[in-house]
């Protein structure tokens, strides 16, 4: 079976490079805008009633298929892909959670931008804390993970300067 | 002006107990009921144990779903919605993102509680679910 989707939109973003970029939307204050294309625009109508949004979109810049990585946080040990949010996945499928801040005709402006300029968009959901929020959720490696929530952009040139001190 | 279609390569499919739709409870939330995550052989090393982690999110595709609408309506609704502002399969892209609670990993199977998805979806991705990315406190709904 053959299962194919299309653009349905572009994010547009501050950053450029992968080091410069937030790995998360949590870890990330930089605002940014949601390009839609006009052929899906009535779909977007009413969409200034969410605070925040699901974006799933595709990591566009080429990369290896990786089915195991070290990741961003914990860099010292690989482990399967589908336990991380990295973006060498199969299907190149990202997933982030952003602030909407307001809606103009076709462009919607975020906050908590985590993915480079020109990123294709596939999907816009709404959150919705009572079907998203779920208790007692333990993360394994990544609970360990050293995360200093005060850092405004966690980068992954951030994480390298703070494992290598001193080094440029 | 748009780049061509991507296609998608399932990594796995899901065996659940509903065949049609109505069957599954809307969102998942709350349900008991299990279903099993069957990963390919070739994505095995990218499953590998899930350790520690309770709770995923699953990508599946929702093959049945209408993609070319843009407005849809539930049953119990008056009126047809903008399908941005819902969590309806109709959409351009029927990307299901559903959060499934680890019963348990077996090699290749993830068994789970929460989905809704029907019986043969194609599996597009599993990420975990992290409180700390995942839980907006603050959300407006």
């Amino acid at each position: 079976m053959e299962v194919c989707y299309s653009f349905i939109g572009i994010i547009h973003s501050p950053f450029t490079g992968q080091p410069e970029t937030p790995i998360q939307s949590v870890y990330s204050s930089a605002e940014g805008t949601i390009e839609i294309f006009p052929e899906y625009t009535d779909g977007l109508q009413e969409i200034e009633g969410f605070s925040h949004l699901i974006l799933l979109y595709h990591f566009h810049v080429e990369g290896p298929l990786r089915l195991r990585v070290a990741p961003f946080l914990d860099h010292e040990n690989e482990r399967g892909i589908f336990s991380t949010r990295h973006h060498d996945r199969p299907n190149r499928i990202g997933l982030s959670i952003v602030e909407l801040l307001s809606v103009e005709e076709t462009t919607l402006s975020i906050r908590g931008i985590d993915v480079l300029d020109g990123t294709p968009l596939l999907d816009i959901k709404p959150y919705v804390l009572r079907f998203d929020h779920r208790d007692h959720v333990r993360s394994g490696w990544i609970d360990r993970a050293d995360r200093e929530r005060e850092i405004s952009l966690f980068t992954p040139e951030y994480l390298t300067r703070k494992r290598e001190p001193g080094k440029e | 002006m748009h780049e061509d279609p991507i296609i998608l390569r399932p990594v796995g499919v899901i065996r659940s107990p509903f065949r049609a739709q109505g069957e599954a409870p809307r969102q998942g939330r709350g349900g008991t009921t299990t279903s099993t995550i069957e990963i390919f052989p070739e994505y095995g090393p990218a499953l590998g144990t899930l350790a520690g982690i309770t709770h995923i999110w699953v990508l599946y595709w929702m093959n049945r779903a209408d993609r070319n609408l843009l407005l849809a309506r539930r049953s119990d609704w008056k009126e047809a919605r903008p399908v941005f502002c819902i969590r309806s399969p109709t959409r351009p892209n029927p990307i299901a993102l559903s959060i499934g609670t680890i019963i348990s990993v077996d090699l290749l199977t993830v068994t789970v509680t929460g989905l809704e998805a029907l019986d043969g979806s194609p599996v597009i991705d599993i990420k975990p679910y992290v409180r700390d990315l995942d839980c907006i406190s603050e959300s407006d709904c």
